[in-house]
């Protein structure tokens, strides 16, 4: 007889140091992770992420488990929908622009592929429908372009301005 | 933490979400290192559908302004050397573009340049036709030849091509021939167009640049017996093949090649002539050829044509990863049937049928379907099946299988010939509780579809389901929920 064998929890450590304990299948949602994981076999060592952040780490660690039994995402391809945020995931994001970027780092050091498609999406969508001057004043972004480099790019990709 | 501190691969990741012009352009104008980062996705596709001809028919001259620096390009074409000419007279410094825009181009899209090089000769007709100790030249020539330029600006300067559509639209024949449109004009057309392609298939530059690509389309109003050939020799990583041909039997040879040296060919579309199904749809020999590489296929679709050989499905029998097999308005016989119906098909999820009357049928056959339908190696996890347009064989027993066999479907569209055949419907939709669509067609318009649609109304209430779209068209009817 062979039941489903008990999952492990695999401890994580922030770059403070503090230690998350998760089960295998969540942190398994990171490709990172699973692949140490399998590299590694089982192992009571804590594996330190000096990238993340503890309360980074810890909306990841809600993020994976709130979709821990989602299917591995399909190939990639070009067709990338943005308006396809579920409820849970549109609240999830409900946070500080900062903290949002905090996550697509995570995400993407992590390769946890939904996730950083999630944050993208999220900012993405901060980004659509504005003018260049209303983008800078919503990310807080200077314009370093000199005047005549500004004119020059304006100039070249005029064909597709209005469309 | 700041929007600067992402590194490119995320800005990168974040613009792929973003798809319409407008945004885009916003996003190259905040500041550098956004500008460095979303051009290449501004530029991957640049002739797009548009509104505005003034503007997107600025994109000719900034690519040909990249012949002025590049000897390499080495323009002999004189329209486009006195065009250019002029062009100096009138902009006596020209500078350098701040970025290798053409490289970054990752889709031809005959049609569409044709389009835009037909709007910029029309627009610029002072500055093109008036050429002293010249006679006026054709239209269509000016037009083509800066097609060609445009193409060859794209591949010397490092385009890394994944699409390569030729198709032309029948709306945009008449702007090529100068509204001139007989059959001796068009021959002509044909020809000219494909000489100007079979030139551009030619240059190493050009083979350099289609090595990689992944997704061929031809049309049906292209004359292909130079194209094919051509980029068989060329690509060998295609993903996806769509042709359509009024005379597929005298260009199979060539597309059985080009499909046969593929290592990794998933999807592959062959459409015939819907007008003309006589000897020259005859696709036979390439629906056997698809035995060399039936491990790869996913997605079959063959439309239009007729089979002659009653074991010719057996090649598509093979193909184990399949996951969409679409069949429309194909002759083949009883027997071709008979061998789905013993189909594994493991990764099937969408089997579709449509406008196809199998020989050798009569009323009082069953329905060729029932078999396949009963085939339970892939009938449980089907998700999308549409089987609708023969009118002469048994469906109540047909609708009466699927009612027994399938859970999961999410996609159906089916014929509804008498009032009998709505309770096993429901039937069907009640055991598929994921359904997103559902379209009935009737072919003998004898029933309302009455009680079928009171039950989808009080269905969708008790199941929580939100009816997204409900058309009642009388001799079908189309249901979407949310």
């Amino acid at each position: 007889m062979t039941g489903a064998p008990e999952q492990r929890n695999v401890k994580l450590t922030s770059s403070e140091g503090t230690e998350f304990k998760v089960e295998r299948d969540v942190a398994e949602k990171s490709v990172l992770l699973k692949n140490m994981l399998e590299d590694v076999g089982e192992s009571d060592m804590a594996i330190p992420l000096p990238n993340v952040t503890g309360p980074i780490l810890q909306k990841v660690i809600e993020y994976c488990i709130h979709h821990r039994d989602d299917p591995v995402p399909a190939h990639d391809d070009d067709t990338k929908k943005t308006d396809d945020i579920d409820d849970w995931d549109a609240e999830f994001c409900k946070v500080d622009q900062g903290t949002l970027y905090e996550l697509i780092l995570a995400s993407n050091y992590l390769d946890i592929k939904p996730l950083l498609d999630l944050t993208c999406k999220t900012v993405a969508n901060m980004i659509k429908g504005k003018s260049p001057e209303e983008i800078r004043k919503t990310f807080n972004i200077a314009n370093d372009f000199t005047p005549e480099e500004e004119e020059q790019v304006r100039r070249e990709n005029e064909w597709c301005e209005g469309r | 933490m700041a929007v600067s501190k992402l590194p490119n691969e995320c800005l990168q990741g974040i613009f792929n979400y973003i798809y319409d012009l407008k945004t885009l352009h916003s996003v190259i104008l905040v500041n550098r290192n956004w500008c460095q980062n979303a051009i290449k996705r501004l530029w991957k596709k640049p002739f797009r559908n548009s509104n505005n001809w003034d503007k997107q028919i600025k994109i000719c001259p900034l690519l040909f302004q990249f012949i002025i620096f590049d000897k390499e390009l080495n323009v002999k074409e004189k329209l486009v050397k006195d065009y250019y000419k002029k062009y100096k007279k009138a902009n006596p410094n020209p500078s350098h573009c701040l970025f290798n825009y053409p490289s970054f181009i990752t889709s031809i899209e005959l049609d569409r340049m044709i389009r835009v090089a037909s709007i910029f000769v029309q627009r610029n007709t002072s500055n093109l036709c008036r050429i002293p100790g010249n006679k006026k030249i054709p239209k269509l020539d000016q037009i083509l030849t800066f097609v060609f330029i445009m193409l060859r600006v794209m591949v010397f300067k490092g385009a890394k091509i994944k699409r390569f559509i030729v198709s032309l639209k029948e709306r945009h024949i008449s702007m090529l021939l100068d509204n001139d449109v007989t059959l001796e004009k068009w021959n002509e057309t044909r020809i000219k167009i494909e000489n100007t392609l079979s030139n551009f298939l030619t240059m190493d530059a050009a083979k350099k640049c289609l090595k990689n690509l992944k997704y061929f389309m031809c049309d049906l109003l292209i004359e292909k017996s130079k194209i094919l050939p051509a980029l068989t020799s060329i690509c060998n990583n295609l993903q996806g093949i769509k042709i359509q041909e009024n005379s597929l039997l005298l260009i199979k040879d060539s597309l059985i090649s080009l499909i046969q040296c593929q290592n990794n060919l998933e999807h592959l579309h062959i459409q015939g002539s819907p007008y003309n199904q006589d000897h020259g749809s005859n696709i036979t020999q390439l629906v056997l050829s698809l035995e060399k590489n039936a491990n790869s296929y996913k997605k079959i679709l063959l439309e239009d044509g007729y089979v002659d050989n009653d074991n010719a499905f057996k090649s598509l029998i093979n193909c184990k990863d399949l996951e969409v097999l679409q069949i429309k308005d194909l002759k083949i016989s009883y027997k071709n049937l008979e061998l789905l119906a013993f189909a594994e098909f493991p990764k099937l999820k969408c089997l579709s049928y449509i406008n196809t009357q199998p020989k050798n049928v009569g009323p009082s056959l069953a329905n060729p379907f029932i078999a396949i339908i009963k085939n339970k190696k892939f009938t449980s996890r089907l998700q999308k099946l549409h089987l609708v347009g023969f009118l002469d064989v048994e469906n109540y027993n047909l609708l009466k299988t699927m009612a027994e066999n399938f859970k999961n479907l999410n996609d159906l569209c089916v014929q509804i010939t008498r009032k009998e055949e709505v309770p096993l419907l429901i039937i069907v939709l009640k055991n598929c509780l994921m359904m997103k669509q559902v379209r009935l067609v009737n072919p003998v318009s004898s029933y309302d579809f009455e009680e079928f649609k009171s039950f989808v109304r009080t269905w969708s209430a008790e199941q929580e389901k939100t009816i997204s779209r409900f058309e009642d068209h009388e001799v079908h009817i189309h249901v979407e929920w949310e």
